[in-house]
C-alpha cells in the first residue's frame, strides 16, 4: 500500500517540479468502498481536523455526523416559499378578479376562497418547488465550474466507484506530512495533493463570453422597444402583428354592392315581416281608431275618392263618423273624417292616470306647459329668443282641441301634428295613452264646477282664494 | 443452459426472510456506472432505435405540418362540430397528461413510501412524464383557435386590461398542468445532476465535457451537497406527491364542475387520478420492456420491477372498473332522469361501440395480470398494456364526446366523426412522444445511476 503511495507522490512532483509549484489547495485519499471510507472517516474526525470532506458517488450514510454537518436550512426555504406562494395566489386573484377588473360570472361571487383554492395550492406547490432545488444549488455554492479537485485524474472517479476523503489546506492543524500520514494510517489506495488553481485556468472558454453579453444585449431589445412605444403616443392606429378579426372581408353600412341588383349593402326588409313582438293588430289601441287605415282605404276605394298620404276620404265617405260635426272652420282637415275612437282603448283608474301624469311631465311639459296652455319653457325661451320658425302650441283648452276625439288627440302624439315630431317611438302605446287621459284630465279642470268635486273634498275649497 | 441463465435473471421468487436483489448480474458500482453511460457513450446507437427514430420523427413532422394547417385555415379543420364542441384534442390531452402521472408517482410516492424497486425506472418514468406532459399541452393549446393570443390565459397584463376568470376551472388546469410540468422538469434535472456529473468524468471530448460540465453545475458529491441534496429531494417528493393527485384532480374538475349529465359527478377526481396511474403505468411498461431489451438493462431492470409495475396496473384497474360500475348506480340511485338517460345512452346509445371497447380493454384485459405467467413474460405484459392504453384512450373518448352528443337540447344532438386531422395529429402526437424519448435514450443517463448503486447491498449499512 505505502509502495503505491509512494509512486503516486513520485508523479505528482514530476508533474509539478517543485520550483514553479502553487500553493497546496488539497490533499486527498481514495478508498474503494463504502465501508472503507466510513472507517476512515471516523478516523479522521477522531482527530480533530475541521475542514475536511467525503465524496462518494451516492450518499454514504453514517458520514453526516462525522463531518458534524449541522442539518440544513432548506426545508425553512420551502415553507416560506409556499406560503409566499399561497399568499400571492390569494391576493393576486381578489385584486384581478374583485378589484382591477370585477365582472360577474353566473352571479359568483367575485372573490371566494373555495374558488381560488385550487390555484392558491398549485402556486404553493410552485413556489415551493423553485425555492427547494433553488435553494439546494445555492446552499451547495453551486453553480461552481471551477474547482482544483477535478484537476485530479483520479478525482473524477469519485462521482463512479470510488470514495474520497478530501483534507482542506485551510484546515488550522493542516500539514502536507501529517496528513500524508494520517491516510496511510487509513490504509488509503492512493493519495494526491491538490494545487490550488491557477486564475487562468478558472476561466470561461474564450467564446462563452462574448456570447453571453450579445444575447443579454440582445435580451434587453424588447423591453427597450416596449418602452420606447409605451412612452411615445401615437394617433396612428394599432399595429397588428396578426390581423384578427380587425379586418374582415364584409360590407359596412351605407356603401355600395354589385352583388345586389339595387346596389345597396343595407338590406330592405322582405316585404310582409313583422318583428317578433311587433304585431299591431288591434286598431283602437295602436292607430286610435275603430278599424284600421286598411279598411279605410278599401272604403276609399270603393267610392274612387282622392286619398293622400295623410288624409282620408272626403266628409261625407263615411257617415259613421259624421256625428260630431266640426264647427265651421274651411277647409275641413281630412284627418277629421276618420273613424277615431272617443273611448279610450284602455282601462281608465287612477294608477293609469298617475302614470300619465308623470309621462306628460316629462315628454310633453317643456313645450306645452304643465298646465297645457303651450306655454312649456321651451316654448317662452323661443319666443323670448323671437325664434321666427317657431310655432306656439295650441293650447290643449282651445275649443276644437277639446272637441277632438280622443283617437285623434292619439294620432298627433304617435305622429306628429304641424311642427310637432311625432313621440310613437319614444313613448310606449300604453303611455301614449295614459298621457291623453292625463290630457282629458287637464281640460276638464278648467270646466269643472261643484258637482264635479267630491263631496267630501267640498268643504276643503273653501280655503281656496278667490280669482 | 438457458433455463439456468432464465432462473438466475428471474428474481420474482419470494425467499421468506430475505429480500429479493434487484441489481442482478453480479454488478457493482463500477459495473453500473459503465453500462448506464456507454448507451449515451457509444458513437453508433442500435439499428433498432434509427429505425424507431426515422419513423417517430417522420410521424412527429406530420404532426408540425397538420398544426400549422390547424392554425392557418382555423379548428374547424377537426370534426369537432356543434354539440359536440371538446372532442379528440381534449381526449388526447387528458390521455397525455395521465400517462405522466406514473413517472411522478414512482418518482414521489413510491420514494416516500421507501420502495426501493423504483430507482431503476424512475428516471425513466419521469422523462416520460415530461414529454407526455409535452405532448398533452399542444392539444388544448391548438384548440384555443388563435394560438396568438393563448397569453390571454395567463393573469399578464395585455392591451385590453382584462384579467383571466379564476372562478372557471379551465383556468385551474392552466395553472395546474403548467405547475405540474415546471416541477416534473425540476425534479428530473434535479435527479440528473450527479449522473451529469458522472458523464462529466467520464467524458473524453471537449463537446460532451462542456455540456455535461454544464449540466452537472460543478458537482463533486461532497458529503455535504448529498446531505442537502437528499433533503432536497425528500422535500421534492413531499411536494409532488400531492401535486400529482391535484393535477388529474383539476383536469376532472374541468367537467365535473359543468353541469353536463355524465360529466357533473363528485366520483371524477379519484376515479381520474386512479385511471391516469392505471394508464401511466401500462406506457412505462410497453417502453420499459424494450429499452432493457435494446440497450441492455436486463439486469438493472429485472423481472420483479417489471411484475411490480404489473401488479400496480392490477390494482389500478380494477379501481377503475369500480368507477365505472358505480358510476351506473350512482345515476340509479341520483333519480335523475337526466343522469340516467346519460349513462343508458353511453352503454346502449349510439358509442356503445366505444363503450365496450373501453369496458374490454380496462377493466377485462388487466385481469390477466393475476395470473403469474402474464406477470413475468415481457411480450405478454406489453400486449395487456397495449390494451390498457387504448382503453384508456377510449375511457376520456366515452366521458367527452358521449356527454356532449346527447346534451339537454334533443334538437342539437349530434354524432362526431373525426377528421384525418384529427387521426393525424393523434398519430403524430404518439411519433413526438417516441421522438423525445428515443432522444432522451440515446444522449441522457436514463437510470439513475447513483441511486441505483445507494440500493446495491454492499453499500447499505457498510458500518
Amino acid at each position: 500500500m505505502s509502495a503505491s503511495n509512494a509512486i503516486t507522490e513520485k508523479r505528482e512532483k514530476e508533474h509539478h517540479p517543485v520550483a514553479a509549484q502553487p500553493a497546496l489547495s488539497a490533499m486527498i485519499a481514495e478508498f474503494p468502498t463504502a465501508g472503507s471510507v466510513l472507517a476512515a472517516a471516523t478516523r479522521v474526525s477522531e482527530a480533530g481536523w475541521s475542514d475536511w470532506d467525503v465524496h462518494s458517488p451516492f450518499p454514504v450514510h453514517g458520514i453526516d455526523s462525522l463531518l458534524r454537518i449541522r442539518s440544513t436550512k432548506l426545508p425553512w426555504f420551502t415553507l416560506t416559499a409556499g406560503l409566499v406562494g399561497i399568499v400571492v395566489a390569494f391576493v393576486m386573484q381578489w385584486w384581478m378578479n374583485a378589484v382591477d377588473y370585477p365582472f360577474w360570472i353566473s352571479g359568483k361571487p367575485f372573490f371566494a376562497l373555495e374558488a381560488a383554492a385550487p390555484i392558491a395550492f398549485e402556486m404553493m406547490i410552485l413556489f415551493a418547488a423553485i425555492a427547494t432545488i433553488g435553494g439546494m444549488i445555492l446552499l451547495n455554492r453551486l453553480p461552481r465550474f471551477s474547482n482544483p479537485l477535478f484537476a485530479s485524474e483520479r478525482f473524477l472517479r469519485a462521482t463512479s466507484d470510488r470514495f474520497f476523503i478530501v483534507i482542506s489546506a485551510n484546515d488550522p492543524k493542516f500539514d502536507h506530512d501529517r496528513v500524508m500520514q494520517l491516510f496511510q494510517e487509513c490504509s488509503a489506495t492512493a493519495i494526491e495533493t491538490c494545487l490550488a488553481i491557477d486564475a487562468r485556468e478558472g476561466r470561461w472558454p474564450s467564446l462563452v463570453t462574448p456570447i453571453i453579453v450579445v444575447a443579454g444585449v440582445l435580451a434587453l431589445v424588447p423591453p427597450a422597444l416596449i418602452a420606447q412605444k409605451r412612452s411615445n403616443p401615437t394617433d396612428l392606429p394599432r399595429f397588428h402583428v396578426i390581423t384578427d378579426m380587425d379586418f374582415q372581408p364584409k360590407f359596412k353600412p351605407q356603401r355600395t354592392s354589385r352583388l345586389f341588383a339595387d346596389g345597396r349593402v343595407m338590406r330592405p326588409q322582405s316585404a310582409g315581416t313583422i318583428a317578433r313582438g311587433e304585431i299591431q293588430l288591434d286598431s283602437r289601441l295602436h292607430q286610435g281608431m275603430e278599424y284600421g287605415s286598411r279598411e279605410v282605404a278599401a272604403i276609399d276605394r270603393l267610392n274612387v275618392l282622392p286619398i293622400s298620404a295623410q288624409g282620408g276620404p272626403s266628409v261625407t265617405s263615411n257617415e259613421g263618423v259624421q256625428k260630431n260635426p266640426m264647427p265651421a272652420v274651411p277647409p275641413p282637415d281630412p284627418l277629421d273624417a276618420l273613424p277615431w275612437v272617443k273611448e279610450f282603448p284602455i282601462s281608465v283608474t287612477l294608477k293609469t292616470m298617475k302614470r300619465g301624469q308623470e309621462r306628460y311631465n316629462i315628454y310633453c311639459s317643456s313645450c306645452h306647459g304643465l298646465a297645457g296652455d303651450g306655454d312649456g319653457l321651451v316654448t317662452r325661451r323661443a319666443l323670448d329668443l323671437e325664434q321666427g320658425t317657431w310655432i306656439k302650441p295650441t293650447s290643449f283648452h282651445a275649443e276644437n282641441v277639446r272637441n277632438q276625439p280622443v283617437g285623434q288627440l292619439f294620432h298627433s302624439v304617435t305622429n306628429g301634428v304641424r311642427k310637432m315630431p311625432g313621440y310613437g317611438d319614444l313613448i310606449p302605446v300604453e303611455d301614449r295613452w295614459a298621457i291623453l287621459l292625463y290630457l282629458r284630465a287637464l281640460q276638464q279642470s278648467r270646466r269643472a264646477d261643484l258637482q264635479d268635486v267630491p263631496t267630501e273634498l267640498i268643504p276643503s275649497l273653501q280655503d281656496l282664494p278667490k280669482e | 443452459m438457458s433455463a439456468l441463465i432464465n432462473d438466475l435473471m428471474n428474481n420474482t421468487h419470494e425467499v421468506p426472510g430475505k429480500r429479493a436483489s434487484l441489481v442482478l448480474g453480479g454488478l457493482n458500482n463500477s459495473s453500473i456506472t459503465d453500462r448506464v453511460c456507454e448507451i449515451a457513450e457509444a458513437p453508433t446507437p442500435p439499428r433498432a432505435w434509427y429505425i424507431a427514430f426515422a419513423v417517430s420523427s417522420s410521424l412527429t413532422l406530420m404532426l408540425f405540418g397538420l398544426v400549422g394547417y390547424l392554425i392557418f385555415t382555423g379548428v374547424g379543420v377537426w370534426g369537432n362540430n356543434a354539440p359536440v364542441f371538446w372532442a379528440w384534442d381534449i381526449v388526447n390531452f387528458v390521455f397525455w397528461v395521465g400517462i405522466g402521472h406514473a413517472g411522478t408517482l414512482i418518482s414521489a410516492i413510491l420514494f416516500l413510501f421507501r420502495q426501493n424497486w423504483r430507482t431503476s425506472i424512475n428516471r425513466f418514468a419521469e422523462a416520460m412524464t415530461i414529454f407526455a406532459v409535452i405532448c398533452a399541452g399542444l392539444f388544448p393549446t391548438v384548440h384555443v383557435g388563435r394560438i396568438w393570443v393563448i397569453y390571454w390565459l395567463l393573469p399578464l397584463p395585455n392591451q385590453n386590461a382584462i384579467w383571466p376568470n379564476f372562478r372557471s376551472p379551465l383556468l385551474w388546469d392552466v395553472f395546474a398542468v403548467t405547475t405540474y410540468a415546471t416541477v416534473s422538469m425540476l425534479f428530473w434535472y434535479m435527479g440528473m445532476i450527479p449522473d451529469f456529473a458522472t458523464f462529466r468524468d467520464r467524458a473524453k471530448t471537449r463537446n460532451r465535457q462542456m455540456i455535461f460540465g454544464t449540466l452537472a453545475l460543478g458537482w463533486t458529491g461532497s458529503a455535504r451537497q448529498w446531505h442537502r441534496y437528499e433533503k432536497a429531494y425528500l422535500l421534492m417528493a413531499a411536494l409532488a406527491t400531492p401535486l400529482v393527485i391535484s393535477v388529474h384532480t383539476v383536469v376532472s374538475f374541468d367537467f365535473a364542475v359543468s353541469q353536463v349529465p355524465g360529466w357533473h359527478t363528485t366520483i371524477f377526481p379519484p376515479y381520474f387520478v386512479a385511471g391516469a396511474v392505471f394508464s401511466g403505468f401500462a406506457m412505462v411498461v410497453t417502453l420499459m420492456v424494450p429499452a432493457r431489451e435494446f440497450f441492455g438493462l436486463r439486469e438493472l431492470v429485472t423481472l420483479r420491477h417489471l411484475e411490480n409495475m404489473t401488479k400496480i396496473i392490477l390494482l389500478t384497474g380494477t379501481m377503475v372498473g369500480y368507477a365505472y360500475a358505480m358510476e351506473f348506480f350512482t345515476a340509479w340511485y341520483s333519480g335523475n332522469r337526466y343522469e340516467q338517460f346519460a349513462f343508458m345512452n353511453r352503454a346502449f346509445g349510439p358509442y356503445a361501440w366505444a363503450y365496450w371497447t373501453m369496458v374490454t380493454c380496462n377493466v377485462i384485459s388487466p385481469q390477466f395480470f393475476w395470473f403469474k405467467k402474464f406477470r413475468t413474460t415481457p411480450w405478454l405484459m406489453v400486449i395487456v398494456c397495449i390494451f390498457v392504453n387504448i382503453g384508456m384512450w377510449f375511457e376520456r373518448f366515452v366521458i367527452t364526446v358521449t356527454s356532449l352528443s346527447r346534451d339537454f337540447l334533443p334538437s342539437s344532438w349530434g354524432y362526431y366523426q373525426p377528421t384525418f386531422v384529427d387521426i393525424g395529429m393523434l398519430i403524430g402526437s404518439f411519433g413526438l412522444f417516441f421522438t423525445l424519448f428515443l432522444l432522451f435514450c440515446r444522449y441522457m443517463p436514463i437510470v439513475a445511476i447513483s441511486e441505483v448503486k445507494s440500493i446495491l447491498p454492499e453499500n447499505q449499512n457498510p458500518h
